[in-house]
């Protein structure tokens, strides 16, 4: 099942097209990474899709059902975690959650169950009865996650919600994101940090100007801009190197040579580093480093777009 | 449902907010405590009816020129001046100028008594308004037992020696004192200040972002204008509602025997203010301007409004400006009612505010009718 889907979609903020005919298709179960410098049209995608937001033209789809036709029982199936951290100061971290899953219809006993739960799953359940203005950054931050989680919605959009927070609690919110996906939550998630998309997305589309310029898996979106890998690897003496042994294993594609260190550059769909390594052991060439390079997110976003995520 | 979990939700942080308790709830106990105590020698609570002046022209038939004499003579024992005048016109203008400071003008018409009463002087024009009901209704009397039974009329006393035990219901020897006043007038003042809770209530919602997180959720605008009008209405309410006893326990202030009627019109004050603020708050994104406004606005119609000191004696230009203040009529209906058992503004005193309060809701509403806040 498709948990969003966007048909030919467009958002005009009078001459600024801010989201330019898309087509995206979001499945069920997967963490949904969204990349995109500031103005992209990111935060304009997701508060469309959670009711923010009018479509100007095209359809959007939230568990396979027209939004504009049925926004509520979209709504009730999103929960959104806002890039800017959306709670009450002067109510307590308990009642901050209640106030927002009574919104959702949620009461009685379902209602305390439910945000029980949400505080618990952030950590948070020690502190139910504080003041949410006496909390650190990184508390609120896990307090608006629970808002937004305790009417048990089957999508989580979070907007950069590690934003100026601490390593631990940053940590804590990246495993909270692994467990609500692992629970059964389609996770869209936002961010300005790749190492973050990288390291828990299951799929990423990468935005400029409105459009998707790029979509799949890490994998995927890196073979976008290479089709090789590249091996240093740092000997003693490369005196005894054969460049020619060295080109002819299979999937070398060439051979560079600086000082002691041997480039060895491959192409991406042989495996042949046991091979290169098997060389060098059997000529007796001592090795004293290895090192691969393979392209990351920053280096994909940078060669697509032409500026560095943060710009 | 979810108007009230919203409107629950406000008053819970309005109660919690210690700035803005200190504001709406001990700022007016200060001011009516002090304004009290400094202007107490200026408020005299001792009402002379010797100082009453009344006007009349009698065009009325032989039975009612005679019974009306009687009337004149006994309220004359009372110290009550009238002074004949023979032109109609000239007595309604000088009702309507307060000359002799003239509390009423009176006109005989045949079988009928027209009064015109000076509306700026509540008290004495009560006090001549009793007086002659309670003659009017002898005469009536007088009048249907001669028809009926002319033979009773012997039994009736017809001398003019009346009683006029109604004017000890009249409150007659009470005037507001200091306290009594500003308690009336700080608390409709400080009400009409609650707009800044209303201004205050629309721009936290958007600084936070708890605003636009609201509209995720199922509920709906409606839901969420009526749920910030009823619980910064009931906020400010309840906030009066402390100001109010120490007003009548602490200050020992007279709010008058009809404390349900005065309920209404400041109830009717509360959802005007709030409705100002709201409508404001949509209206400038920078709630420092929309603040700056009411805080500007505000003295200007409160000194018009009488919260100051009175402006019932006030004419010409001053006058009709005081018209215009909303709060002018705020403050005359409580004092009417309190002090004098009028209810003659008490209707239009709510239609005022409530009317206002409509505009200001039907503007807010079509202000949030953009996509998100």
């Amino acid at each position: 099942m498709k948990a969003v889907k966007f048909e030919r979609l467009t958002k005009r903020f009078g001459d600024l097209v801010a989201i330019d005919n898309v087509n995206l298709e979001i499945e069920e179960g997967e963490i949904y990474g969204f990349l995109g410098p500031n103005g992209a049209g990111k935060s304009t995608a997701i508060n469309i899709i959670c009711g923010l937001l009018k479509i100007d033209s095209g359809k959007v789809y939230v568990m396979e059902r027209d939004i504009k036709r049925e926004p509520d029982f979209a709504k009730m199936n999103i929960g959104v975690v806002p890039q800017d951290i959306a709670i009450y100061g002067e109510l307590s971290a308990y009642e901050n959650v209640s106030f927002f899953a009574s919104l959702y219809g949620l009461k009685g006993r379902e209602l305390k169950e439910s945000v029980d739960m949400a505080l618990e799953f952030v950590g948070l359940q020690d502190k139910a009865n504080w003041m949410a203005n006496k909390f650190s950054g990184g508390m609120k931050r896990r307090l608006n996650i629970a808002c937004a989680i305790a009417h048990k919605p089957k999508i989580i959009i979070l907007d950069e919600p590690t934003v100026g927070i601490d390593p631990q609690s940053r940590n804590h919110i990246l495993e909270s994101v692994k467990k609500l996906n692992e629970m059964g939550s389609t996770v869209i998630y936002t961010s300005h940090y790749m190492e973050e998309v990288e390291a828990i997305c299951t799929k990423i589309s990468i935005i400029d100007h409105g459009k998707i310029i790029a979509e799949g898996t890490k994998e995927e979106l890196k073979s976008i801009i290479t089709d090789t890998n590249t091996v240093m690897i740092t000997v003693t003496s490369v005196a005894n190197i054969d460049e020619n042994k060295l080109k002819a294993i299979n999937g070398v594609k060439s051979i560079d040579i600086d000082e002691n260190t041997v480039k060895i550059v491959s192409y991406r769909d042989v495996s042949n580093l046991d091979k290169i390594i098997h060389y060098f052991t059997s000529d007796g060439i001592a090795i004293k480093n290895i090192e691969t390079q393979t392209p990351d997110l920053e280096t994909v976003f940078l060669t697509l777009t032409g500026r560095k995520l943060r710009d | 449902m979810r108007v009230l979990k919203i409107a629950l939700r406000e008053i819970k942080e309005n109660f919690r907010s210690k700035k803005a308790m200190v504001f709406m709830v001990l700022f007016p106990i200060v001011l009516m405590t002090i304004l009290g105590f400094a202007f107490s020698n200026t408020f005299n609570g001792d009402h002379k009816i010797s100082n009453i002046s009344v006007e009349y022209t009698d065009n009325g038939s032989k039975e009612l020129s005679k019974g009306f004499n009687n009337f004149v003579d006994s309220c004359e024992k009372l110290g009550i001046r009238f002074h004949e005048v023979k032109e109609i016109a000239s007595g309604i203008n000088d009702v309507r100028n307060v000359k002799y400071n003239c509390a009423g003008y009176i006109v005989l018409r045949g079988n009928n008594i027209v009064f015109y009463k000076n509306d700026r002087d509540f008290v004495d024009t009560n006090i001549v308004e009793t007086i002659l009901k309670t003659f009017v209704d002898r005469f009536n009397v007088v009048a249907v037992v001669a028809k009926e039974n002319p033979q009773s009329l012997s039994k009736i006393n017809v001398s003019g020696n009346y009683d006029f035990a109604e004017i000890v219901s009249l409150n007659s020897e009470r005037q507001p004192s200091s306290y009594d006043y500003y308690s009336i007038t700080m608390l409709t003042l400080i009400i009409l200040y609650g707009s800044i809770s209303g201004i205050y209530s629309i721009n936290s919602e958007r600084v936070r972002n708890t605003g636009n997180r609201m509209l995720t959720t199922l509920a709906k605008k409606h839901e969420i204008l009526l749920g910030k009008i009823l619980g910064s209405s009931l906020s400010v309410f309840l906030q009066s509602i402390l100001v109010f006893l120490y007003s009548r326990f602490i200050l020992k202030a007279y709010w008058g025997n009809d404390i349900y009627t005065i309920t209404l019109i400041i109830i009717s004050e509360i959802i005007f203010s709030i409705s100002l603020g709201i409508c404001l708050g949509f209206l400038f994104k920078n709630s420092g301007v929309a603040s700056g406004i009411v805080n500007a606005i505000i003295p200007f119609i409160a000194f018009l409004g009488g919260s100051y000191f009175s402006v019932d004696a006030a004419v010409g230009l001053f006058k009709n400006l005081s018209d215009i203040s909303p709060i002018k009529w705020t403050n005359s209906a409580i004092l009417n009612v309190a002090f004098a058992n009028n209810y003659n503004d008490v209707l239009l005193a709510i239609i005022i505010n409530l009317a206002c309060a409509f505009v200001f809701v039907f503007l807010a509403a079509y202000l949030f009718r953009k996509e998100a806040f």
